[in-house]
């Protein structure tokens, strides 16, 4: 099982929607995928129209007692652990379990022989929960809108990647939200986009993105044919070779 | 993901609409497209699918489709139409492998055809999430000279992952409503098979029939000779349409079961009448050998490829090509003999011979129990293998294995006919450890037929064409020292296979089947 995370520490870059659409594309081209939503807002469960179970909670999460919580989506391939509200406490949960980075790791495991590709949306913050991100995923996909502070939050990452020897092979990004008709982006973008961690696709900034809060679908499945889903297509087709 | 299907039988025809009323205020059920098709369903003579629970059907719309008996775990592949289907005009997918791991050579035939009305629906909650998703299916048989017979009808559900609930609250439901889980896919099909007049497993290449103890051996010799006669007229009819090679090769099966069987009633019939049924018999089985033969090499023509080098493949098809086009004139001698009133009357009157005056004109000899007459015939058969297999060594010629191998085939009848009178467990071990013996033994017999049988072919290759001649002399000799490399090897395992046969274990197997063990080796 592959294990790959849509991480940053800001917020409001297109985590949600990253993960919600790349587990869709990963489950479309036949792998059995399980999104997870660590981000205790629940977003990815909303779009998929999945509610969290009322009996599932943090302390669950952290036994690793997760089958009997997660649930199907209406696609192929495809379920979710949608997050409980409990789960914005887990830094404080895993600062209490002797401060360890692969706590994560553990808890997924027993997943392995059930799913090809387990993807995170994680929430945004640089904690100790980041660094068991960092520790439990095989590829970290950071989003990162065209701006100096997005820029900023990302060579943030690498800093903590490097802190936990973590080989910055993990860690790739790529512009996200991006508009063309503002000079910023496209400097941003001539600027760092060439560098090795950058993906070559971009996500532009698209009402059809927006809308999946109002269709409560991946942008595929709602509009297969729009700019939205082939852009994110693409991006899951570069992730794969990268990661994989 | 979507989980396991879920399926019931509907106790009438009932509408999607009433059968999901009823379900808790926050669920709703979305009604989805309906389809008609018509079925056929397939499976082999000797329903080599129905055995091992599963059903084909032919779709109209050009789709094979393989299913369990409750209709789940579907795999389906495009094909030609349904009136004769082997597992090779699906190769390359997976539904042609699983037919050729399940079916084998035999043919798949249409056995009956229905109608089905397909409703899809779906029950998502308020959030329109899908939760449950399935079909409302309704069968019925197509009758001709009247209206449609109603064969049932079901509901296929599939759960989706972590809804575990509202699944449970459907199924009580459902329940109420006389919904019974089951195997509705099974049940049409049955129904259906009913009203043309047959049932599932009604034919068996396995023999296998019930003896009571107490019946005489002129009564038991009776049952068995109707029940083999019975299999020879069953595959006449496939013999003569040409369907596949194993309805020759089952009535074959029987022909000698019978001849074996008469073999052994000599000095309990009149001898008049056993010479007469054994020379009819035997000229049975003398104009139905070509065909089998030929079919024996053409089978295996694959295997033959592969034991090849690429340079020596061409002179094979020759040789292949050759084959078949003497298989055309043989097979059609056969037919003529089947269909020849000379046949006919002779196995109607062996009918009319076994049902009428078997009992009447048996002998003394034919008025005793018929376990004590098994008993009898088995061990002597049983001393003779014993004694003939242990005197075979390494530098034995291989006659005497041929010999063995004619012991062991009468055994393994005998066995087979007088099964029921002896314990079970005992008597399929002993079968078993009788089946490796014959396997070597066989294999052994068949590898040295082949090569004769190759060698005759090369001596008659025709000069003329020089040029393919010499091609498919190299393709014969390569195949033939293919041949006999595998033939030494499996020489070299007989003892070590007779052993086994002969072991102390097998010898106190039948002291407990037989009373008392017939020979022990010195």
């Amino acid at each position: 099982m592959k294990i790959i995370a849509i991480y940053s520490s800001k917020g409001g870059v297109g985590k949600t929607a990253t993960a919600v659409n790349l587990s869709y594309s990963c489950a479309r081209s036949g792998r059995k995928t399980l999104l997870c939503d660590i981000d205790p807002q629940g977003a990815a469960g909303y779009y998929y129209r999945i509610k969290p179970k009322e009996s599932f909670n943090r302390k669950l999460f952290l036994k690793g007692d997760l089958a009997p919580f997660i649930r199907g989506t209406d696609f192929e391939n495809l379920d979710l652990l949608p997050a409980h509200f409990s789960f914005r406490n887990l830094d404080i949960a895993l600062d209490g379990q002797g401060r360890s980075t692969n706590e994560l790791k553990r808890i997924f495991a027993g997943l392995k022989d059930e799913y090809d590709v387990l993807i995170l949306d994680c929430p945004p913050n640089m904690t100790l929960l980041s660094e068991n991100i960092i520790m439990a995923a095989d590829l970290i996909v950071t989003p990162v809108i065209p701006t100096t502070l997005s820029i900023l939050s990302f060579a943030q990452l690498i800093k903590l990647a490097d802190k936990l020897e973590v080989k910055r092979k993990k860690l790739v990004a790529f512009f996200s939200m991006v508009d063309k008709r503002k000079n910023m982006h496209t400097d941003t973008i001539l600027k760092f986009g060439k560098k090795k961690m950058f993906l070559v696709s971009e996500i532009p900034y698209l009402a059809d993105v927006e809308k999946m809060g109002i269709y409560r679908q991946p942008v595929a499945a709602s509009a297969p044919s729009s700019s939205a889903a082939i852009a994110y297509e693409q991006l899951w087709l570069e992730v794969w070779r990268r990661g994989m | 993901m979507k989980k396991k299907w879920l399926t019931s039988i509907l106790p009438e025809q009932m509408e999607l609409a009433t059968l999901l009323s009823g379900l808790p205020e926050k669920y709703s059920v979305q009604e989805g497209s309906v389809s008609f098709d018509t079925i056929s369903y397939l499976d082999t003579f000797d329903w080599r699918l129905y055995e091992q629970k599963l059903i084909c059907q032919f779709r109209g719309n050009g789709t094979y489709l393989l299913t369990d008996f409750a209709g789940g775990n579907r795999i389906q592949a495009d094909g030609p139409g349904p009136k004769k289907l082997f597992a090779h005009d699906l190769a390359g997918g997976v539904l042609g492998e699983k037919l050729s791991a399940v079916a084998g050579i035999r043919a798949l035939l249409p056995l009956t055809e229905i109608a089905r009305r397909s409703q899809s629906f779906q029950v998502v909650n308020r959030d329109h999430k899908l939760i449950l998703s399935g079909f409302l299916e309704l069968s019925q048989l197509l009758n001709p000279d009247d209206e449609p017979i109603f064969l049932g009808g079901s509901l296929r559900m599939q759960e989706v992952r972590g809804y575990d609930k509202i699944v449970m609250k459907v199924t009580e439901l459902l329940q109420s409503r006389g919904l019974e889980s089951g195997k509705p896919e099974e049940r049409v099909l049955r129904l259906a098979l009913a009203a043309s007049g047959r049932s599932p497993l009604d034919y068996c290449s396995q023999f296998s029939i019930v003896l009571d103890p107490s019946e005489t051996i002129a009564q038991a010799a009776r049952k068995i000779f109707l029940q083999l006669l019975e299999a020879m007229e069953r595959n006449i009819p496939g013999i003569v349409e040409d369907i596949d090679a194993e309805f020759l090769h089952d009535f074959r099966v029987a022909l000698r079961r019978t001849r074996s069987l008469l073999g052994s009633m000599k000095k309990r019939m009149p001898a008049a009448d056993v010479d007469f049924y054994q020379r009819g018999l035997q000229e049975i089985g003398a104009f139905t050998g070509p065909v089998r033969d030929l079919d024996v090499y053409l089978l295996e023509k694959d295997v033959y490829h592969s034991m090849l080098p690429e340079g020596l493949q061409e002179g094979l098809s020759v040789f292949f090509k050759e084959l078949s086009g003497q298989r055309v004139k043989e097979l059609h001698r056969l037919k003529k003999a089947f269909q020849s009133r000379k046949l006919k009357q002779f196995l109607a009157g062996w009918r009319s011979y076994v049902e009428d005056s078997l009992l009447t004109t048996a002998l003394v000899t034919a008025h005793e129990p018929c376990r004590k007459v098994a008993v009898k015939a088995i061990r002597k058969r049983l001393r003779r293998i014993l004694k003939d297999g242990s005197l075979i060594g390494p530098q034995s010629p291989d006659d005497t294995l041929h010999c063995v191998r004619i012991q062991a085939k009468k055994l393994r009848y005998l066995l087979e006919f007088y099964r029921s009178l002896f314990p079970k467990t005992e008597m399929d071990s002993l079968l078993k450890s009788l089946k490796k013996l014959q396997n070597n033994l066989g294999s052994f017999n068949d590898l040295s037929v082949q090569q004769n049988m190759l060698a005759q072919y090369q001596l008659g290759l025709n000069a003329s064409e020089q040029r393919q001649a010499l091609q498919v002399a190299a393709a014969i000799g390569g195949l033939i020292t293919h041949l006999h490399e595998e033939q030494v090897s499996v020489r070299q395992k007989f003892e070590q296979t007779f052993e086994q046969f002969s072991s102390a274990k097998n010898r106190k197997l039948c002291d407990v089947l037989f009373n008392k063990f017939p020979y022990r080796a010195p």
